[in-house]
């Protein structure tokens, strides 16, 4: 189980993505931080560094 | 008039034996009787409805039909950009939009010949649930109208099966068709990712995003695939494959057919409850009498699948939306309000850890099938919940057997295999190899030939062949 998520840390995250919550809405959002953590765990696997994202960038005729 | 599947209205129609104005009133008497009920439509467009199935009258009785379109009354979710028709989104940000240019799959229907009977109810930018703060509310399910439709194509899944339309496009990003389909108890197929142009129609997660058909049976859905599939430009995402011919499987049989039972989705990942496992080991059993192999698949865990999509489909929404999020969050439903509110809890590490999992499930799917035509799953867990069961952060309630085949981009159709004790659809997924919805569309029309299930309508509409 992940710790819970500071009120300065959602803040934050809330400030970055331009955010602006009511006191509410940012409970609301802390209550499920520990489901979002698991998620988070689950797209972690034990992986080398050819191990791309699905959507690869590469050159076709079209670009020539 | 009964109402009628697409494809037998479409050969009546062909025959002369049937009227496209007569077959539009019919169901336009229908929106009229039971919408006030379902909400399936946010706008019905009756004059556009009757000019449209008056044209089409006149050419098919000058020079025969376009194709087994024409003349069919049809409905557009409300995602779906329309020609001089407002289009909303069921948001308030969007209330009175009206696009100049139709989108590319409604241009397409229109090319056929359809009727256009108006825009159908949707969630929110096609996201979050069934809510009662958006300027129009949610859709109901027609075989109890106390129960959800699933979403977030909500309208097109009640309208088909009131018979308001023969059929209707949906939207999917992680079940968005199939969700309905299986609630609704009709069939609703996600096509290939790329297949069917996007061009036209809001986003909701950029690389999860697929546009299909429902209708009510797989059949139907082959004949309106047939007139949407095909590359397009102006969709980024759009594939350059040749269109087949969908119902070349048609009454072929299934002799040699192999199917996949991915049986640890349904039964252990995520257990169904048990008129929806009885529906599929009825399948199963339909499958092996009908002489398709069958043998089980295991893959990663459906919980795996569905963080996989989630993480994917929060942050590319958060991305398609962030100038509103940042300025007009409140204008949006709570649930919209909430999902979005989630983008900022996710990283851009998280993001591409997603992302290049998703890689890792989809090579997993690939080799699963190598030796496979399709693998089946549930479509839903159960029948219908009730309207007011349906949590509020229902994104982490439990994995959807839906998510797997949009993260892979796998083409899958959802059809239905029975009903529960409440009298409520139970459904099947069937999935197919990318490109190969002609196979997905055989044994999907092969299973609904050999059993019952579409001989049943909601009471609502049919009381007289309920039961």
């Amino acid at each position: 189980m992940p710790p819970p998520i500071s009120d300065e840390s959602l803040d934050h995250m809330l400030a970055n993505a331009g955010l602006t919550l009511d006191e509410a809405q940012k409970a609301d959002l802390q209550t499920i931080h520990d489901n979002l953590a698991m998620m988070k765990a689950r797209v972690r696997q034990k992986r080398g560094h050819m191990a791309e994202p699905a959507h690869g960038f590469a050159f076709t005729a079209e670009d020539l | 008039m009964d109402i009628l599947t697409l494809a037998d209205a479409a050969k009546l129609i062909a025959q002369k034996k049937l009227s496209p104005v007569e077959l539009t009133k019919a169901c336009l008497d229908r929106v009229a009787r039971f919408d006030g009920d379902l909400h399936a439509f946010i706008l019905p467009t009756e004059e556009r409805a009757l000019s449209d199935a008056k044209a089409a009258e006149a050419e098919i009785m000058r020079s025969g039909p376009r194709g087994p379109l024409h003349g069919i009354p049809m409905g557009l979710k409300d995602i779906v950009d329309t020609a001089g028709i407002e289009t909303t989104c069921q948001s308030r940000l969007l209330a009175g939009n009206v696009p100049a240019e139709d989108a590319a799959c409604a241009a397409k229907l229109a090319a056929a010949g359809t009727v256009l009977m108006g825009k159908l109810t949707t969630h929110e930018f096609a996201d979050g649930g069934p809510s009662f703060d958006l300027p129009k509310p949610p859709a109901r399910n027609p075989w109890n109208t106390e129960h959800f439709t699933a979403g977030s194509s909500s309208g097109t899944g009640a309208a088909i099966a009131a018979g308001m339309i023969l059929c209707g496009i949906g939207t999917d990003t992680g079940g968005s068709i199939r969700g309905p389909a299986a609630l609704c108890g009709i069939a609703g197929i996600k096509p290939t990712y790329g297949l069917v142009s996007r061009a036209g129609v809001a986003p909701a997660a950029f690389s999860l995003d697929h546009i299909g058909p429902m209708a009510w049976t797989a059949e139907d859905c082959a004949l309106m695939l047939q007139a949407l599939a095909g590359h397009d430009p102006k969709d980024p995402a759009s594939a350059s494959w040749p269109v087949p011919d969908y119902t070349v499987g048609f009454g072929t049989g299934l002799q040699d057919v192999r199917i996949g039972v991915i049986r640890h989705f349904h039964e252990t990942d995520y257990p169904v409850a048990p008129a929806a496992q009885a529906g599929i080991d009825n399948a199963l059993a339909v499958f092996r009498s009908m002489g398709a192999t069958v043998t089980d698949v295991t893959l990663s865990p459906l919980q795996d699948w569905h963080a996989c999509g989630s993480l994917i489909s929060i942050t590319e929404r958060a991305s398609a939306y962030e100038e509103w999020a940042r300025t007009r969050l409140g204008d949006f439903g709570e649930r919209v309000q909430r999902r979005l509110m989630l983008g900022a809890m996710v990283s851009g590490v998280d993001y591409v850890q997603a992302v290049r999992r998703r890689r890792e499930l989809r090579d997993e799917l690939r080799l699963a099938m190598a030796d496979l035509d399709v693998v089946i799953t549930a479509g839903a867990p159960a029948e219908a919940p009730k309207m007011d069961a349906i949590p509020r952060w229902d994104l982490f309630d439990k994995p959807n057997f839906t998510m797997p085949f949009n993260v892979s981009g796998y083409p899958a159709i959802c059809v239905c295999s029975g009903f529960g004790p409440a009298g409520l659809p139970v459904s099947l997924q069937i999935v197919g190899k990318p490109f190969q919805e002609a196979k997905v569309f055989q044994v999907a029309d092969a299973f609904e030939k050999a059993t019952p299930f579409r001989d049943r309508r909601p009471a609502m509409v049919s009381p007289v062949m309920a039961g």
